[in-house]
């Protein structure tokens, strides 16, 4: 069950409690993980792309930490007693890691709500704060149980199809997160039709979705990777949402807010209309 | 240069010309709206083409035709339509403008892109564009195009001179290619927009993916004025080909014939860089291969070239919405593929001429 790896290259300089002391991550996903799990005074540094709202839901927890920008060059001086990083970490970084002996936990970025909880045991036991974990998948299991029963007395087997479109009309993979969480809700993800994330306007307007899933966030300034959504035949789609890019780019609690969010829209579409229940 | 000069009307002597390049443009036009946009997409049916354009046409009457998808519809309307149009007429400025200015500066390498026009005129749309500006006046585009390549135009009449050698001339462009092209990098990388640095292979490259009619609304009225511009010089290039002395002789007002070349080239290249980026060569490639055709003649090989330039935007527009890629190469990639070794030839061929001099 434990898929994501560990890595204890060296053992850890632990503090009283069994609690190392001094945590870097260098990762988005593992920032999150990090900031959610251990007590501040834990954090010894987070990348920078944690404090911005736009791609980490610990954006306010995240802003008093010292920030890298994802290379061990940045946390070297810090003399970390624990690394997280990411399972696509780039080589340099794992050379410098071993060859100092620092040590380590790899985590794989999730793509499903097991994955995530798989994820919160092993940093939360890394970090040694496994009750707060094990507290942290209780109240997602909970909250995950009461939309699938909600769900279950609905009684409809109605599967709306759904489309996340990204600026540049890019859709986001099979295999994904995002991809995983609209089957949980009930949705048949109607990118399956295409083997690419990369897609084309004419394709996704010929795709028809029930629903079309945009971000909420458009920069101030302009692009024409953001202005390719505007484009008539994207816009067309019967029903649309937004949902906060950073609460699905990496594999969080927040995941089953998505699930929630989702789920919503999905008793929206297929709500029988006034006319039909007369 | 022995140039004849006709005093046959310009359409007159190249009935077979005309009848081809029209006929080519309107087969390509026809395919540029039946032909899916991505490989792997169904086509049009010429009777949903049909249909379409009649119910767009008169919306109230009654066609006794199965009820076209309105989907179809819209993506004839809204997606191939004005991709159609734009290739067509971004095409057209660049063939026209290229052979006015080979006529005008006399030098057989003139061409919007190679000259730094097209990436100046790039400059300026990024300008207007990724400051915001284009959000509250989306007409700011166009213009920043067009003022971008005006000044480009002037600045090359400024570095190189009127009667400048080949070399200084094209030196010059590419000193203004290398400015515009850094500046228009360094615009996208300041941006805040985390997506606009990614834009940079758009603007220098060039791509007609997924423009809409609004953007037609925004350049297609610009073009048409750098064409008639542009077009209303075509008889003095053809006096002018005789040499600037024997020009002003027949009353031709060279400052008149350089304003009238140069404003329509910003026009024309200006608004079409704004929408669709940078397309390389097709100025330079478009005026060679006619010239012989038009036996010289500068005011036939106008006309000719901005047909040519359509049919060969439309073409390699084409090419790259069928091209099985998972990601649509940028046109700019294909016409300069084509243009390179265009290129080679013309410069191994002016390098022969000087050696037998």
């Amino acid at each position: 069950m434990w898929r994501a790896s560990i890595l204890l290259i060296a053992s850890l300089s632990l503090n009283a409690v069994g609690q190392p002391a001094r945590v870097a991550s260098l990762n988005l996903c593992t920032d999150q993980l990090l900031v959610l799990l251990a007590d501040p005074n834990q954090v010894a540094s987070v990348t920078w792309l944690s404090q911005d709202s736009r791609t980490s839901s610990v954006a306010k927890q995240s802003q008093s930490f010292a920030t890298n920008t994802g290379r061990f060059s940045d946390i070297a001086h810090l003399q970390p007693d624990l690394v997280l990083i990411n399972s696509y970490a780039a080589a340099a970084t794992r050379q410098a890691l071993q060859a100092l002996k620092l040590a380590t936990v790899e985590i794989k970025p999730a793509a499903t709500v097991a994955e995530i909880t798989t994820n919160i045991r092993v940093t939360a036991m890394a970090l040694g704060q496994t009750e707060r974990g094990n507290a942290m998948i209780t109240q997602m299991e909970q909250d995950l149980a009461a939309i699938e029963s909600a769900q279950a007395k609905r009684n409809t087997n109605a599967q709306p199809s759904a489309l996340i479109l990204q600026p540049n009309i890019i859709t986001v993979s099979s295999g994904s997160l995002p991809s995983h969480l609209l089957i949980r809700a009930g949705f048949v993800p109607a990118l399956q039709k295409f083997s690419v994330g990369y897609t084309n306007t004419e394709a996704i307007a010929r795709l028809r979705p029930d629903l079309l899933i945009l971000g909420d966030h458009r920069n101030k300034y302009p692009s024409l990777a953001e202005q390719m959504l505007d484009h008539p035949l994207v816009n067309q789609a019967a029903a649309q949402i937004k949902i906060h890019a950073a609460d699905w780019i990496c594999g969080t609690p927040r995941a089953i807010a998505v699930i929630s969010q989702l789920d919503t829209a999905r008793r929206r579409l297929t709500a029988p209309s006034p006319a039909d229940s007369q | 240069m022995t140039a004849q000069v006709k005093r046959s009307s310009l359409l007159g002597g190249h009935k077979w010309l005309w009848l081809s390049l029209v006929s080519l443009n309107l087969v390509l036009g026809w395919a540029a709206l039946i032909l899916p946009t991505a490989p792997g997409l169904p086509s049009m049916e010429n009777i949903q083409l049909l249909q379409a354009f009649s119910e767009a046409l008169f919306p109230s009457a009654d066609w006794r035709l199965t009820p076209l998808a309105a989907l179809e519809q819209q993506i004839l309307m809204e997606l191939k339509l004005p991709r159609a149009i734009l290739a067509l007429s971004v095409g057209c400025s660049l063939g026209l403008v290229g052979a006015s200015l080979q006529g005008l500066l006399h030098n057989p390498l003139a061409e919007p892109g190679i000259l730094g026009i097209s990436s100046a005129g790039a400059l300026g749309a990024t300008l207007t564009f990724y400051s915001g500006l284009a959000a509250t006046l989306p007409m700011a585009v166009p213009l920043g195009g067009i003022a971008g390549a005006a000044i480009a135009t002037l600045g090359l009449f400024l570095l190189a001179g009127r009667q400048a050698h080949t070399a200084t001339l094209i030196l010059a462009g590419i000193a203004i290619n290398a400015l515009a092209g850094g500046l228009t990098s360094l615009v996208l990388n300041l941006s805040p927009n985390p997506f606009a640095a990614m834009e940079i292979i758009f603007w220098q490259m060039g791509s007609l993916a997924d423009r809409s009619m609004s953007h037609v609304w925004l350049s297609l009225p610009l073009m048409l004025l750098g064409w008639v511009s542009v077009g209303a010089a075509a008889r003095s290039l053809r006096a002018l080909a005789l040499g600037e002395f024997t020009a002003r002789s027949l009353g031709i007002s060279m400052p008149m014939v350089r304003l009238q070349i140069i404003g329509g080239a910003a026009l024309a290249v200006g608004a079409a860089v704004a929408v669709t980026g940078v397309i390389g060569f097709v100025g330079l490639i478009v005026p060679h291969v006619l010239r012989s055709v038009v036996k010289q003649d500068p005011a036939v090989l106008l006309p000719a070239s901005a047909l040519g330039g359509a049919a060969l935007v439309t073409a390699a527009d084409l090419a790259v919405r069928l091209l099985p890629l998972q990601v649509e190469l940028k046109i700019g990639v294909l016409t300069a593929l084509i243009g390179a070794p265009f290129f080679f030839y013309l410069i191994a061929r002016q390098r022969n001429t000087a050696d037998a001099n």
